[in-house]
């Protein structure tokens, strides 16, 4: 005949201290270290990207030098300041390592949109130039020559910058199908300046060539905002994957506040393989991040939303790793406490403990013996891993008596020294009569053959847990 | 394993026997044992040290707040492999020291499990060994987070798992085990799974199988008070059997009382606190009588523990002044000799001293023997009077037996017989029994033990029963001497032949001669630091020699001895005051005993100038002269036993044999021969009693009450008048026989009635007539001895009687003995006549009644007496 008692034992406050701990500053300590790591994998792929925008501002500035004197000077200038504006970007970007706080963030949105003033100011003035020139032009058609001369002027410094736009931008994906316009309009004057109307292709040519200048250096400005947003996201993806990396392995620190020596806690066994879920999500979210087509607006999100997000997954998954791993410490330590109960109390002698399965996540068993054959039979499951409450079972196995009476007051004795072991022990189940729905457990049940729990090809929790 | 040596106390425990328990008890349970290697011990450590010398490899401890607890590590890891170490401090007692090393086989597989101190080895977990705070309210911001769980106390083991531990282990049969009970009163009666326990006991009780010991150590001083405690609970019905069978049956080994020190355990105390406390020895030629006084105090080791450490922290040397100042002991036998030579420095005694000399040598021949299977039993029996030296000699008897090696103790335990029985069932046995544990190991003295056999309803019975099992199964460590008068103890030992069985020697203790009397008087004044004069030595040698004379039974000896000692004290003091160097002289002596001083033969002339005042009786008066002048004769010559014959008186009423009586008593007494010339007059309503046996007492008691006297039984022959089955007559007659012939010369015996009825009363019994030495016929007086009597009778009275008064008398007297010859009572009727001629005088004179002088004599004239009827 065997004994039954199902006892449940409240979390503890600790337990409940810890759920609530900020995982986020461990899987953020050493931050700088982190942010250099991130940094030295980043520099060479950012460098490369300025690099060719740096390609490309060369080749404008040959471009410029063929434009005509009166262009000249002001596509230079502009040519300057873009140069200076990729150079500050650059510079930023590296420095941060997608750790772009918001006020940088503003900073560098600030200083573009003060450099695409200034242009916008340039331009402006080219175009109240132009029109004063219009003017004087009208004045000086009678001078035929002199209008062809111009017009065949403007339509070449045009024809170069729309070149330059077409060769060296990807005008396309910033301003699609704005370069084809101009350029139809500029084969227009082309013909009215062969068909002698100078007067006619002056001022198309003007107005385009101010057009396409225009788009030039709104393609070229857009491009560094996307540039400079994916390498945020990479860099903000990266950062999260050094953590993840980092945290396969955590040291554990004890109720004193102090690391237990070899003990570690591995995150991917004790979450289940919550991290090797979140490395799959971190490659996916890398490659978006590194793509040539991802735009500056998902970068941005990238960098400002959904990296962020795996970061306080991973907080998640170390969190529930660690509680899951005390759970575990906390049903041997309360197996370990009835076994003492039991050993002072009841005269019981520890034989055996496992887990079931060998999973340190699941429950734990242990095997008590009295010299003269009785057995008791410890069932710890952590009934909720949410609310971290245990499940006490004691099956008892009582050999020298048949009484029941004997065996009750037995199973009573046990309950009343848990009670007393300061366990907020429910009152047990009262015996025999079995828990509704729950198997009617015995000492021999293959649950609690230990040896068959410890075989080989069951989980164990990986190396230094 | 070599076995140590046990203390005395423990010298007779059996440890290995078919019983199912071993029940300890007795006024030792709680005491400190000093043991053979000096260490002082507490009983449990002792008995743990006993046991296992017996072989008992698993010794296990229970009380009532430790259900269950060890005393060695091997005990322990013999109980529960797999713990780690002794007990938390204080728990695991003196013996157990350094841990144990548990074995590690039973952790191979699971989770791992570490050493741990004081517990079940400890598991592993994923954080090792680490204790997280797993009760509710623990955090790391308590203070006590870490530490908790190490400190709380370990608790004890709950009863119903204590209960099945204990079978559990004695149902194994290896290792041998012991479970021993320590405090079994209390756990019996508060014990939470007594329904297991009472399965437990029973089981065990049915089941003798195996060597193993279930050991209850009781804190009641009998057996009685064990079997009681456990029988009024009710519960344990296997125990309680248990415990009556072994007090039905004592000897079967199951129950053992642990009783109070002996000379050679304390010797050792004392050793021991010189070592351990310093304790000093004044002089060590007075350290073993002290020992022995210690001893024959009924006193725990404990107890003198405590009073020679008080001496011992005083400074003050351990010796004989000290010891008595300190109230230790009220007396100390000093000399140091042995107890022969004490025996022998007792005066007189001398067949008592022969008879214990032979006794000795006989024990020492047995015990030169090799040891028979059944010791002989060594009790006494001591009859005599008090004062003989009866207790003393006990005394001794203890310490000889206990020099040749038949005692442990040798002392002494006294008790009077009657203090033995008690008023209800059961309470007589347990009284006794208590008594003998007591006695263990020494002597009982049972003063008077013949009162056991007068009681009544049975309960003297009860505690001779009790005690004869006692001095049958006790007989190696228990001498009872039985003592008590002569007579009265032949009679107690003949009513029982178990008790005659188990008597191994019968000793008499004679009364002292006079010169032992002397002797011991001298030595008592001596106590007292008087001196008495030579004169009033040789005087006080004669008051003795009196005294002795008329002892009978009951005399007190030594202790008649104590009170003229006492007495002449008294009136001593009373003459000397202060200045106390002077002597005792005779006139010290107190009236009361100048009786016993010889006095001069008184010529014969003198005694029978009494006999002349007799009107009549010639022949009376020859009897007498002749006795007296027989009697005087031999007196004058020394010759000793000279004794007063008892006489027979027959003769109708009123013809003197009273009067004659009382003159008998003054003759006896004036010659010496009686120590009062008192007579005590008696018939048979003074001697028949009511039932059986009452007239025996009554009978004897008036013989007592006429020692030294003449006892003068009228109408003696109405005692053998009886016909039918009720009547005591003979009874009274047998016992009258009977105590002539027991106090010969001390009373004179005079039987007095109708010559006829006294043959009867002679046929009664064969012996009497050969008492009775001499027989005086009483006739009836003649009318002129009559008229000489009343003429006497009226003289005294200042009447004178006239002639024609006495013609008138003659006539009446005549008169009324021939109307009834039978009844006439002769001089009782001169009474009467005399009363009737008074009436008759003061009519005669008138209302003016007499006018002469008060002294001046009145004659009775003829018409003063009244005419015959």
């Amino acid at each position: 005949m065997s004994g039954r008692k199902q006892i449940q034992v409240d979390e503890s406050q600790w337990y409940r201290l810890l759920r609530s701990a900020d995982e986020l500053k461990v899987v953020r300590r050493d931050l700088p270290k982190l942010l250099q790591g991130v940094r030295d994998q980043t520099r060479a792929d950012l460098a490369g990207e300025f690099d060719a925008v740096r390609r490309r501002q060369d080749q404008s500035e040959q471009a410029v030098r063929t434009l005509s004197a009166r262009n000249r000077a002001l596509e230079e200038d502009t040519n300057r300041r873009l140069r200076e504006q990729a150079a500050r970007t650059q510079q930023r970007i590296t420095e941060t390592a997608g750790r772009l706080r918001a006020e940088a963030h503003e900073q560098l949105e600030r200083q573009r949109l003060a450099f695409a003033a200034e242009l916008d100011g340039e331009r402006r003035e080219r175009r109240a130039e132009i029109a004063g020139l219009a003017s004087r032009v009208e004045v000086m058609t009678q001078d035929r020559e002199h209008a062809r001369e111009l017009s065949a002027g403007w339509l070449t410094d045009a024809e170069a910058i729309a070149a330059l736009v077409a060769d060296t931008l990807p005008h396309e994906r910033h301003a699609p199908g704005e370069l084809a316009s101009l350029r139809a309009r500029l084969d227009q004057a082309r013909g009215n300046h062969d068909l002698g109307r100078y007067d006619a292709a002056l001022a198309v040519a003007q107005e385009n060539y101010l057009g396409l200048s225009e788009l030039r250096v709104r393609v070229e400005q857009a491009d560094l905002h996307r540039r400079s947003w994916q390498a945020e996201a990479v860099q903000a993806v990266l950062l999260v994957e050094q953590q993840v990396r980092r945290s396969a392995q955590l040291p554990v620190l004890g109720p004193d506040q102090q690391e237990i020596p070899d003990v570690a806690l591995d995150v991917d066994y004790w979450s289940a393989g919550g991290l090797a879920e979140l490395r799959e999500r971190l490659d996916a979210l890398l490659e978006r991040a590194r793509a040539e087509e991802t735009a500056a607006e998902e970068a941005e999100r990238i960098c400002r939303e959904e990296a962020p997000a795996l970061e306080m997954q991973l907080a998640d998954t170390v969190r529930r790793a660690r509680l899951s791993q005390l759970a575990s410490q906390i049903r041997v330590n309360l197996a370990d406490e009835v076994i003492q109960a039991l050993a002072e109390t009841a005269f019981y002698s520890y034989v055996d403990d496992a887990f079931v399965d060998a999973d340190a996540r699941g429950a734990h068993i242990t095997r008590l013996r009295h010299e003269n054959g009785n057995e008791i039979v410890l069932d710890i499951e952590t009934a909720d891993p949410a609310s971290g409450r245990n499940v006490i079972r004691v099956i008892s196995s009582d050999r020298d008596t048949e009484s029941e009476a004997d065996q009750r007051a037995r199973a009573d004795a046990v309950h009343r020294l848990l009670a007393e072991n300061g366990h907020q022990a429910h009152a047990p189940a009262p015996l025999p009569l079995p828990q509704p729905g729950a198997p009617d457990l015995r000492t021999d049940d293959p649950r609690y053959d230990l040896t068959a729990q410890r075989e080989p090809g069951r989980r164990q929790p990986g190396p230094g847990a | 394993m070599t076995a140590t040596p046990r203390g005395e106390r423990f010298r007779d425990l059996r440890l290995s026997t078919d019983e199912p328990f071993t029940v300890l008890y007795g006024p030792g349970v709680d005491d400190v044992f000093v043991d053979p290697d000096y260490g002082v011990r507490a009983l449990e450590e002792t008995l743990w040290g006993l046991l296992r010398s017996e072989g008992y490899r698993r010794i296990v401890f229970s009380s009532l707040s430790r259900p269950l607890y060890f005393r060695d590590p091997e005990s322990r890891r013999l109980s529960r492999p797999g713990w780690e170490r002794a007990e938390p401090d204080g728990r695991g007692g003196a013996a157990e020291n350094g841990a144990a090393t548990g074995k590690g086989g039973s952790t191979a597989g699971g989770t791992g499990a570490a050493p741990a101190t004081g517990r079940m080895r400890r598991l592993r977990g994923p954080l090792g060994t680490v204790r997280l705070p797993t009760g509710p309210g623990a955090g790391p911001g308590s203070a006590d987070a870490a530490t908790a769980p190490q400190a709380r106390p370990a608790s004890a083991v709950a009863d119903p798992f204590a209960v099945m531990t204990h079978l559990g282990l004695l149902r194994r049969p290896e290792p041998r085990t012991a479970v021993v009970y320590t405090q079994a009163e209390e756990i019996l009666l508060h014990n939470q799974a007594s329904r297991q326990l009472a399965a437990a006991l029973a089981d065990r009780a049915q089941d003798r199988l195996g060597h193993n010991r279930w050991i209850f150590v009781f804190r009641a001083s009998t057996l009685e008070g064990v079997e009681r405690t456990v029988a009024d609970r009710r519960v344990y019905p296997a125990l309680a059997a248990f415990l009556r069978a072994e007090l039905d049956h004592p000897g079967r080994g199951g129950a053992f009382r642990i009783g109070y020190p002996d000379e050679a355990e304390l010797g050792r105390l004392v050793q021991h606190l010189r070592l351990r406390d310093r304790l000093r020895i004044g002089d060590w030629r007075e350290l073993a009588p002290l020992l022995r006084s210690f001893a024959d105090r009924p006193r725990r080791a404990s107890a003198w523990r405590e009073d020679l450490r008080r001496l011992a922290a005083d400074g003050t040397p351990l010796e004989r002044r000290a010891a008595l100042d300190r109230g230790l002991v009220t007396s100390v036998t000093t000399d140091g000799e042995s107890p022969w030579t004490r025996l022998d420095a007792m005066p007189g005694l001398a067949p008592v001293k022969r008879h214990l000399r032979l006794l000795a040598n006989r024990i020492e021949a047995e015990r030169a023997l090799p040891a028979r299977r059944d010791a002989a039993t060594q009790h006494l029996v001591f009859s005599g009077n008090p004062g003989t030296g009866k207790t003393t000699v006990a005394r001794l008897v203890g310490e000889i037996y206990r020099d040749l090696g038949l005692l442990r103790r040798g002392h002494l335990v006294e008790a009077d017989a009657s203090a033995l029985v008690a008023g209800f069932v059961g309470q007589t046995a347990e009284r006794t029994n208590a008594l003998v544990d007591r006695a263990l190991d020494g002597v009982l003295f049972l003063d008077e033990a013949y009162a056991l056999h007068d009681q009544r309803e049975g309960f003297g019975r009860e505690a001779v029963t009790a005690l004869l099992a006692r001095m049958e199964n006790d007989r190696g460590r228990l001498v009872v001497v039985l003592a008590g008068y002569p007579e009265r103890m032949r009679e107690f030992i003949a009513s029982d032949p178990g008790l005659d069985r188990r008597i191994r020697a019968w000793i008499d203790f004679p009364d002292y001669d006079p010169a032992t009397l002397h002797t011991i008087l001298l030595g008592m004044l001596a106590d007292r630091r008087i001196h008495p004069a030579p004169e009033t030595g040789e005087l006080l040698s004669q008051v003795v020699t009196g005294l002795r004379r008329v002892a009978g039974e009951g005399f007190g000896n030594a202790g008649t001895m104590r009170l003229l000692a006492d007495d002449l004290f008294d009136t001593w003091a009373g003459r000397v005051q202060r200045q106390v160097h002077l002597p005792l002289l005779p006139a010290d002596l107190p009236e009361r005993y100048r009786a016993h001083l010889p006095r001069p033969v008184p010529t014969t002339g003198e005694l029978l100038a009494e006999l002349d005042h007799l009107v009549g009786l010639r022949d009376v008066r020859e009897f007498l002269t002749g006795l007296t002048e027989r009697l005087a004769m031999r007196q004058a010559r020394g010759l000793p036993d000279t004794t007063a014959p008892h006489l027979l008186f027959l003769g109708p009423p009123g013809t003197g044999k009273t009067t004659v009586a009382r003159l008998v008593g003054r003759i006896c007494h004036t010659l010496g021969l009686l120590h009062t010339d008192e007579v005590v007059e008696v018939t048979r309503a003074d001697l028949v009693g009511r039932y059986q046996g009452h007239t025996a007492v009554r009978t004897r008691e008036v013989v007592r009450s006429a020692l030294d006297k003449v006892l003068f039984i009228d109408e003696a022959y109405s005692l053998a008048s009886g016909t039918d089955q009720d009547d005591f007559g003979q009874e009274a007659v047998d016992t009258l026989l009977r105590e002539m012939m027991e106090n010969p010369g001390r009373l004179v015996v005079i039987a007095a009635g109708y010559p006829l009825e006294m043959r009867r009363f002679l046929d009664a019994n064969s012996g009497l007539r050969s008492r009775f030495g001499q027989t005086l016929h009483f006739d009836h007086y003649p009318t002129a001895d009559l008229v000489e009597i009343l003429r006497r009778q009226a003289a005294t009275e200042r009447y004178l009687l006239s002639d024609g008064a006495a013609q008138r008398a003659a006539a009446w007297f005549d008169a009324q003995r021939a109307a009834s010859p039978r009844d006439f009572g002769n001089a009782r009727a001169v009474a009467g006549l005399l009363r009737e001629m008074e009436t008759r005088l003061a009519r005669r004179l008138g209302p003016d009644g007499w006018d002469g002088a008060v002294g001046e004599p009145i004659t009775f004239l003829g018409e003063d007496v009244p005419p015959p009827r």
